[in-house]
């Protein structure tokens, strides 16, 4: 088995100056490598919460979280997101004034890869989403909601990581361009061996994953295996 | 480094109208600080050349000041104000009375026929100016502060008298003593000695009340002459001024230890010169209405400072306020919170840089602002606005990524 993140008892609590919200509850499960798994509740279940745990941008109240077997409290959490997770959004959130190929290189920067290998790259992982090269140098908003998304999937994946988070992936795509994308998740898992996590509503999403949570009132539970 | 100069230049060209804008803001923010640093500045020169401006004059009188000239002040004194670290351009005059070749007391009458003056300076001499003297080549005014047996002498008594530049002249000299208890006024002689004429002045519009002296020697050359005599020296008038009117109250303190008084008018009349009359009130009323001008100036600079903080604290505020999602995107792509905060600050730094080197070259020209004055200006805005940035910018770091990064549009 090849686990790469687990959560223990993980419990999460948003707390105003009124009022306390427990939006997690002594979430406990594993992920490996090589697999896809969904994530799947309604609104306001905690799914979003939990990715953003997963993503190292905040830290259970209660429990464990770690990262191969590293306290996720006790690592530097910017350079894990640097580094081993990527983060993709239903509204793709790239650079609205970079190119494409700019959004992709950007983690790289951030690694302080030289620019001329950071672009060599950015051309590999563009080529590997199958986004055609006339693209490139074109502005996001020059491009569809699809294409957008495959960028914002090389750009994850140009930062070299083994983690791939995503929220809602296809909530802003049609069903052909939405196909695309879970087939292209799918195959990074499995052939690039990543540790896909998608929270989602969509049921042709969660039907391609590997594994299959549910989540309800901040309660994880196993739909499949 | 590469990658923020990267970021930074990205960042600032691509959000050009946010740049120009808060450029824009900037300038003239930096123009309307040149104008208070300026104010501020030009205060401050006026403070420092008031001494210049306006001389602190210090005139020797008697006790109750109606004398000026034509008194006994004593050596002693003379020698301590002329010493003094308080006092400059300080000018003592001796009266005498002279006449050509030798000549005893009592033969005074047809040979003592003009008026003489020792002196140190030729301000001696109310209204002669230097150039109203022509000098014996190799010769100035300078003669004046020694003892040398040298004189200026009237050009017209020159001519009468068939002297020229440069002669030798015999003459006996006398001088005047006071008697304070009968108010009599009689001559002693000082005796007959040679002197050089290095001098011949043609005086334009004389401003004193006594007889314009027709041979002016040196004030030391005449105190050796009483010496000679064994008659105690005592000088007619004096003055001097203040050297650093700031401190006129050392000054008095002292010309109170070497016995010159302040005048009090009730006091008896007296031939003594021993007070001083000091001209200090225009000096004094100008010096504390600039002092309380630059005080209120000083006192507005933290009111000033916040009022730029609070400009580069709204424009950031705006300007992030869209950038929302590019900061969260940066800290969801592993950008720490100290290296996001940087790129939005460093972009502003260079924006307020460059808005503080346009303000302070167009200050210059409209202005014509000083070097000084244009790097306070510059330096005040440069350092207050980017206080409110970081302000601004730290509001970003309550920024929930997720739940902005989640927003569906």
């Amino acid at each position: 088995m090849d686990k790469i993140i687990e959560a223990v008892n993980v419990s999460y609590i948003y707390q105003t100056k009124y009022q306390k919200t427990k939006a997690l509850s002594e979430v406990s499960c594993s992920f490996e490598r090589g697999k896809v798994y969904a994530i799947t509740g309604k609104s306001g279940s905690g799914k979003s919460t939990f990715l953003s745990l997963l993503a190292g941008l905040d830290v259970p109240t209660e429990g464990t979280l770690s990262v191969e077997g590293e306290d996720m409290r006790k690592m530097n959490r910017d350079a894990y997101r640097l580094n081993r997770a990527s983060v993709i959004y239903q509204a793709f959130h790239l650079f609205p004034l970079l190119t494409v190929m700019e959004n992709v290189m950007f983690p790289m920067e951030l690694q302080h890869v030289p620019k001329k290998e950071a672009k060599a790259r950015a051309q590999e992982y563009l080529a590997k989403v199958g986004l055609p090269e006339t693209l490139y140098k074109k502005m996001p908003s020059m491009i569809s909601g699809g294409e957008q998304q495959r960028v914002a999937i090389a750009r994850a994946i140009a930062a070299g990581g083994e983690i791939l988070l995503a929220d809602e992936p296809t909530g802003n795509l049609d069903s052909q361009n939405e196909k695309v994308i879970v087939e292209l998740l799918c195959k990074l898992a499995h052939e690039d061996n990543y540790a896909v996590i998608v929270v989602t509503h969509n049921e042709a999403v969660a039907a391609a994953a590997d594994v299959v949570y549910g989540m309800t009132d901040g309660v994880l539970s196993v739909v499949r295996e | 480094m590469t990658f923020y100069i990267r970021q930074i230049w990205r960042g600032i060209v691509r959000h050009k109208y946010k740049t120009i804008l808060t450029g824009m803001i900037g300038v003239l923010s930096v123009l309307l600080l040149h104008i208070y640093a300026g104010n501020m500045d030009s205060t401050e020169r006026q403070l420092k050349r008031l001494p210049e401006v306006m001389r602190v004059q210090a005139k020797v009188s008697n006790l109750n000041g109606s004398l000026e000239e034509g008194m006994t002040i004593r050596e002693d004194r003379v020698q301590a104000i002329r010493a003094s670290e308080h006092a400059a351009d300080v000018v003592f005059t001796v009266r005498l009375r002279l006449g050509f070749g030798a000549f005893t007391p009592g033969e005074y009458e047809g040979n003592l026929n003009y008026y003489g003056a020792g002196m140190n300076a030729i301000g001696g001499v109310p209204g002669l100016k230097a150039e109203e003297i022509t000098f014996f080549p190799g010769e100035d005014v300078s003669a004046l502060e020694s003892a040398r047996k040298v004189c200026i002498m009237d050009a017209a008594l020159m001519e009468r008298e068939g002297l020229h530049l440069g002669d030798e002249v015999e003459m006996t000299s006398f001088c005047y003593r006071y008697e304070e208890r009968s108010y009599e006024i009689f001559l002693d002689i000082l005796g007959t000695d040679v002197y050089r004429i290095i001098g011949a002045m043609r005086i334009g519009e004389y401003e004193g009340n006594w007889v314009p002296a027709d041979v002016i020697f040196p004030l030391d050359c005449m105190r050796e002459l009483y010496h000679r005599q064994g008659i105690e020296f005592l000088a007619d008038s004096g003055s001097f001024v203040v050297k650093d009117p700031f401190r006129l109250n050392e000054c008095k303190e002292e010309m109170e230890g070497i016995g010159m008084l302040p005048v009090a008018s009730r006091a008896d009349f007296s031939y003594d010169g021993n007070a001083l009359t000091i001209m200090d009130e225009s000096f004094i009323r100008s010096a504390e209405a600039l002092e309380e001008n630059l005080a209120l100036l000083r006192g507005m600079l933290p009111f000033v400072a916040a009022i730029i903080v609070l400009i580069g604290y709204i424009c950031s505020y705006l300007s992030i306020q869209s950038r929302q999602e590019e900061y969260a995107l940066l800290r969801s792509l592993g950008a720490g919170r100290g290296r996001s905060f940087c790129l939005f600050f460093g972009e502003t730094a260079v924006v307020a840089a460059f808005a503080a080197l346009c303000g302070s070259v167009a200050a210059f020209g409209f202005f014509s602002a000083a070097g000084k004055v244009s790097a306070q200006a510059g330096a005040l805005f440069f350092f207050a606005f980017l206080a409110g940035t970081a302000a601004a910018l730290l509001s970003l770091h309550k920024l929930s990524v997720m739940e902005m990064l989640s927003k569906n549009d």
